[in-house]
């Protein structure tokens, strides 16, 4: 028995057809199940990525929040009705009290919510700089309450403006602290002061 | 029995014929079917959104609290930004800009000298513009960067292979290589936020409101309504790449 004259053919024949059935499943392979032909992407990844874990909650997730046991309850809706009506009414909590995320953790408090009574808070967004816009509020020494009072960029901003409710100044137990600065300027507080801060 | 097998073999192929026709039918067209069975509510879902990002130029203040938010967020390494905020101060002699560490930490008054000689000056938050024709898809080898249905585009994680080719196609500059997870890394609108019902982190903490985020298709949106009014820029316009992110007040010097 001979071997066929065309042997080498089969061989090539059955070569190719082994290298294209190898192609064929490596590509399978290295296609990802969800893969969309049209847009050239894995879809599965849509979900993957959902998955990230949220830092900032949002004002809703704190306004009057049920986590409190104790008196926190009310001071939360307190201070979230104060910044609604007030000039802060933009702001949101984690502007100035860090992410939710680093309060609470799987519905406990994990570390109190940052508070910083600093002026850098206040001058982070009210230190006078030439690229602010027009009107933005800024410090200025030579701002009529401010001038009046000696008020320097190191004087505690807390001293007068309550954070959640800037406008509101010269709150009550802060009132004192008001009359130090004014020094000996003799007058009555309480209608002078109020005029003077208008 | 011959003339039995013989009538039988004509039915067989015919039925055989029939039956690869079908099949092939069925190979030709089957994405699209089973497409349309499975994936019809979410894609039909996901059409119901369309989203864009609008910056208003005149009420950006400076103070990068939208820079550590997105850090805090998104776990950006140091030193890298998703998010970040360009001062601009026009002089006669030219235009000055800078970002000292992205703006995160806020900003120092520029020098006295300068500051006598500015024209005009203003804060310019960036991020990644979403295009709708966006030049990152088009250059990735691996199909790991795409716009999703919604109009976010994406980096998929498990996919990307780190050759930043993506970082030089994007004529914004938004796209970096992540230095801790060696892939391409970049503002996702906050996806896994939108997603949930959020706005994205820097949006939520912005003070004065000069970052939005929402959907065109819900016509009584910050964005729609900027749309409408039809007063908004765009970064490079003259890159078509029909970017999704409005700019407000966009000062002519920007480039």
């Amino acid at each position: 028995m001979s071997v066929s004259p065309r042997a080498h053919i089969y061989r090539l024949v059955v070569l190719l057809g082994i290298g294209a059935a190898g192609f064929a499943a490596i590509r399978n392979l290295a296609i990802p199940e969800s893969w969309d032909d049209e847009n050239f992407y894995r879809v599965d990844s849509l979900q993957e990525l959902k998955l990230q874990p949220l830092r900032f909650g949002g004002n809703t997730a704190c306004a009057g929040s049920g986590c409190h046991q104790d008196q926190r309850v009310a001071e939360h809706r307190e201070h979230f009705t104060a910044l609604t009506r007030g000039k802060h009414g933009g702001l949101a909590c984690e502007t100035c009290h860090g992410p939710l995320a680093r309060h609470v953790s799987g519905g406990r408090r994990v570390t109190p919510a940052l508070i910083n009574r600093e002026n850098t808070l206040c001058l982070g967004c009210h230190a006078p700089l030439v690229s602010r816009p027009e009107g933005f509020p800024q410090f200025s020494a030579e701002n009529t309450g401010h001038w009046y009072f000696d008020v320097e960029i190191t004087t505690p901003c807390r001293d007068c403006h309550d954070p959640h409710e800037p406008r509101q100044m010269a709150a009550p137990r802060q009132r004192h602290v008001l009359e130090e600065h004014a020094g000996t300027v003799a007058m009555e507080p309480s209608h002078t002061l109020g005029e003077v801060m208008q | 029995m011959t003339t039995e097998t013989s009538v039988a073999r004509r039915v067989f192929l015919q039925r055989l014929l029939a039956g690869s026709a079908a099949a092939g039918v069925f190979m030709v067209y089957r994405q699209p079917v089973v497409a349309a069975l499975g994936d019809a509510d979410e894609a039909q879902r996901a059409a119901d959104h369309d989203y864009a990002f609008v910056v208003d130029v005149g009420r950006c203040i400076g103070c990068g609290q939208c820079v550590r938010a997105c850090s805090i967020e998104n776990e950006v390494p140091e030193g890298q930004y998703r998010t970040w905020i360009e001062r601009y101060v026009v002089t006669p002699e030219g235009v000055h800009v800078d970002s000292p560490r992205g703006g995160m930490y806020g900003f120092d008054e520029v020098d006295a000298e300068l500051a006598s000689e500015a024209l005009n000056s203003f804060f310019l938050p960036k991020l990644c513009n979403h295009c709708a024709q966006a030049p990152c898809v088009q250059v990735c080898p691996v199909g790991a960067t795409y716009r999703s249905p919604e109009g976010f585009v994406l980096v998929d994680p498990e996919h990307c292979i780190g050759c930043s080719y993506c970082v030089q196609a994007c004529p914004y500059g938004v796209r970096f290589i992540n230095s801790e997870k060696r892939i391409a890394d970049k503002c996702t609108w906050c996806y896994h936020r939108v997603s949930q019902g959020q706005l994205p982190a820097c949006v939520t903490v912005c003070p004065t409101q000069a970052r939005m985020f929402g959907d065109l298709n819900d016509p009584d949106s910050q964005v729609a309504r900027v749309i409408r009014e039809d007063n908004w820029d765009v970064l490079k316009p003259e890159a078509h790449t029909e970017s999704m992110c409005l700019y407000l007040g966009l000062p002519r010097v920007v480039v």
